[in-house]
């Protein structure tokens, strides 16, 4: 067994495969094998040799067509943010003829449209990529969860949901994104109508009754203090710092306000009709401080990364 | 005695290489005065894992499934002249034999030691779970040591009656040597067993010496079976066992293998132990490849200031005229763009970033966060915080004369990505995308080419720097 220091590699098999790299990189693929063979041969025990011959093999196992489906693969990878050249390729794809290249092209067009943010054209092209023989377990899941996100960056999350589910994919992540998305379509409406219907009501209360006095109590500097605590505080946290602080906030407002909203009812002297609309609007505060610990909670992504941590750990 | 007697038998075996025969078979006994053992011809010793249940040198017997199966190479000494393999059989399996050489023909045909082949014996282990009962494996491990750099072996492994197929591996070029040489980044295989082999088949293609990963492997580090769908993984007719038989895979701890038997049993790592270390020594580690060295930590030990004594004193070893180079790999990413998982970074960002800056590492190698990142060059802190000062940089974020260290998650190997904000809202940011992808670099002499690939090959990131 050879244990002595064995040289440095020869600087001919580096050469080689630097010229072999060279003709990969022009497109010259049948010359590029040829280059790696010789180099390969030039010291089949070295470490480099090695490299040749994995390069021989990637590139042999994506002959097909005489490797001109692949020089067009390879230049298609290098503009794929183009649409136009895209397109173009997409055009030429289907004379591929089956297999992996052809396969890998699917892949390539696929991805790129949705980076892109063409999810009509991301819509046609997963599903002419799933429509491919042989597909391995990676490229279907991949296929399948593109798309799923075309489908919902074209406004169809049920639709897309469905495909996730239909296909055993829903407990991943992306359909945690979907779920929020869908979940996002009442909750933003229905916080945003408490929050407007809490202010404008404090609003029309206000200026029916004593709105002078009111106004002048309301607007105390104590009072003042207290809601910017209460309601700027966790905002600048939640959107300057971190959100995982205005996860916290966001539970220990409401509960603050409740608190709050049972000091302001501990008063003796209040007839009952003034007792119900305290009680009245403290609920009201507390709903509408919910309202807001959401839209902060879920805008600055801290819900869905709550949610992630929750499902996947 | 039976230790003893067992211990005689296989330096002998393993000195003489030749004419000896193993104990008969039977069942696995614990040998716990046995480790840890110096394989023959190597300057290093080995140990077992807490939690292994049974453990013992090789033997004869075959149980009813003796093939081997999950073929992987690591290292456990030096690059330039050893490799360590592990494999897993049927539990009643105990044959854990290496025969190796340059003349492939030679090592197909053997059955043990001969012309122009070596054999090295090596230990078994059995592993349980105290979650999973039922999910008892065993594991089997040998080191191969004093060979030539920059050659490639031939090996099987197994014994006679039950030879895997035959694998190459090939040693690293000598130490500080300015030969070209490539390797990969992959991290939080996890769920995405199948993206996991997706990528070992670019990464074939793609020529690399090594990988580097940067923890969770599997969900639940546990549970056998998820361990079992990622060494099975295959992507078309490539098998993941192909890449992890020929290349070897470097492993850092990450929260999802937790440094259970399984992880730790399965991996053969440097096991140089330092003071509050766990996994016998695997729990960090570092070695050096071609001019190249690496700081393989766990950013997921209760105390990270213990890696930091580790970390100094380690890298005093390193003459950076030689081995100019320097990669820290770990799981949880000091910097993130995004919600998900970012107030883990804090900690290793606040008490690892200045032990980075103090010893000019080049690049910090993680994942944890399931997407694609890199920053731009970051040295020191802004003043009064922890949150890294941005270092000059050309346009492409690239550090200009070691200006600055660059941070990379590559959380690309997982089913399930993670989102993650555009580069402009993060003043750290250079490249982000929720994306399956892997990294690629290639180092030639004081040059360093980087790219990393989405797995449709278009090219997410890709930059070039010398010093």
């Amino acid at each position: 067994m050879p244990t002595s220091a064995r040289a440095a590699e020869p600087e001919a098999q580096s050469a080689l495969l630097d010229r072999a790299e060279r003709a990969e990189r022009e497109l010259a693929l049948s010359a590029a094998v040829e280059l790696y063979a010789q180099a390969e041969q030039a010291d089949a025990e070295s470490r480099l040799a090695r490299r040749a011959r994995s390069r021989i093999e990637y590139l042999g196992a994506r002959s097909e067509g005489g490797f001109a489906p692949l020089g067009e693969l390879l230049r298609a990878q290098r503009s794929a943010d183009d649409p136009a050249a895209l397109a173009h390729f997409e055009a030429k794809v289907s004379g591929f003829p089956g297999g992996r290249v052809r396969r890998e092209a699917r892949a390539l067009i696929a991805d790129a449209y949705l980076r892109l943010d063409r999810p009509i054209d991301a819509v046609r092209a997963h599903r002419a990529w799933l429509d491919e023989p042989n597909l391995d377990e990676a490229d279907w899941r991949r296929a399948t969860t593109g798309l799923a996100r075309a489908r919902a960056r074209l406004g169809d999350l049920t639709g897309s949901l469905e495909v996730l589910r239909a296909r055993g994919l829903g407990a991943g992540e992306e359909a945690t994104y979907v779920e929020l998305s869908l979940v996002r379509r009442w909750a933003r409406p229905l916080s945003a109508t408490i929050v407007t219907a809490f202010v404008l009501g404090v609003l029309r209360l206000a200026l029916r009754r004593r709105p002078r006095k009111l106004l002048s109590r309301a607007l105390s500097p104590a009072r003042l203090l207290a809601a910017s605590w209460v309601m700027g505080i966790p905002a600048v946290l939640a959107f300057l710092h971190r959100p995982e602080t205005w996860r916290a906030m966001s539970a220990f407002v409401p509960g603050a306000l409740a608190v709050a909203a049972a000091a302001s009812l501990a008063g003796t002297c209040l007839s009952p009709g003034e007792r119900r609309l305290r009680l009245a609007l403290a609920s009201a505060a507390i709903a509408a401080q919910v309202g807001v610990a959401y839209f902060a909670f879920d805008s600055s992504g801290a819900l869905f990364g709550w949610l992630v941590s929750l499902r996947h750990g | 005695m039976r230790t003893t007697t067992t211990f005689a038998l296989f330096f002998a075996c393993t000195a003489v290489g030749t004419g000896c025969s193993e104990n008969g078979g039977g069942a696995a006994t614990k040998t716990p005065d046995s480790f840890p053992y110096t394989p023959a011809g190597c300057s290093y010793s080995v140990a077992a894992p807490d939690g292994t249940e049974s453990l013992t040198m090789s033997r004869s017997a075959l149980g009813a499934l003796p093939s081997p199966k999950h073929i992987h190479v690591s290292w456990s000494g030096a690059p330039e002249s050893t490799f360590a393999v592990s494999w897993a059989t049927d539990l009643e399996t105990l044959a854990t034999q290496v025969v190796y050489g340059t003349d492939k023909a030679a090592v197909e045909a053997a059955d043990g030691p001969g012309a122009g082949v070596a054999r090295q014996l090596g230990h078994t282990m059995q592993l349980g779970s105290a979650l999973f009962a039922n999910q008892k494996m065993r594991t089997h491990e040998a080191h191969v040591c004093g060979l030539s750099a920059n050659t490639t072996y031939y090996y099987k492994v197994g014994g006679p009656g039950a030879w895997s197929a035959v694998y190459d591996v090939a040693t690293a070029p000598a130490p500080g040597s300015a030969e070209k040489f490539k390797f990969a980044l992959v991290g939080d295989s996890r769920s995405g067993a199948d993206i996991f082999a997706q990528i070992q088949e670019k990464l074939s293609g793609e020529g690399v010496d090594f990988e580097v990963f940067s923890g969770d492997f599997v969900d639940n580090p546990q549970n056998q079976t998820h361990w079992e769908a990622l060494f099975d993984g295959k992507s078309g007719s490539f098998t993941t066992q192909q890449m992890l038989a020929s290349r070897p895979l470097m492993p850092v701890n990450g929260n999802h293998d937790n440094l259970t038997a399984y992880y730790v049993g399965q991996f053969a790592l440097p096991q140089e132990q330092s003071t509050g270390e766990l996994a016998q020594g695997e729990e960090w580690y570092s070695f050096d490849y071609g001019n190249a060295h690496f700081l393989m930590l766990d950013s997921e030990a209760t105390d990270l200031s213990a890696q930091v004594d580790f970390m100094r004193a380690d890298m005093k070893k390193v003459d950076r005229q030689k081995t100019p180079w320097v990669f820290a790999v770990f799981h949880t990413t000091p910097y993130t763009c995004g919600s998900t998982h970012k107030s883990d970074s804090d900690e290793p960002r606040a008490k690892w970033q200045p032990v980075f800056d103090e010893l000019e590492v080049d690049m910090v190698l993680t994942g944890h966060v399931h997407n694609y990142q890199r920053t731009v060059p970051i040295r020191g802190f802004k003043p009064g915080t922890t949150d890294g000062a941005p270092a000059q940089a050309t346009a492409n974020g690239v550090p200009v004369k070691g200006s600055g260290t660059l941070y990379v998650v590559s959380g690309g190997a997982s089913g399930d990505l993670y989102g993650v904000d555009p580069p402009a809202s993060c003043y750290f940011s250079q490249v982000t995308e929720k994306v399956h992808h892997y990294v690629v670099i290639e180092i030639e002499g004081k040059t360093l080419r980087y790219k990393a690939l989405r797995l449709d090959g278009t090219e997410l990131d890709k930059f070039e720097y010398g010093k």
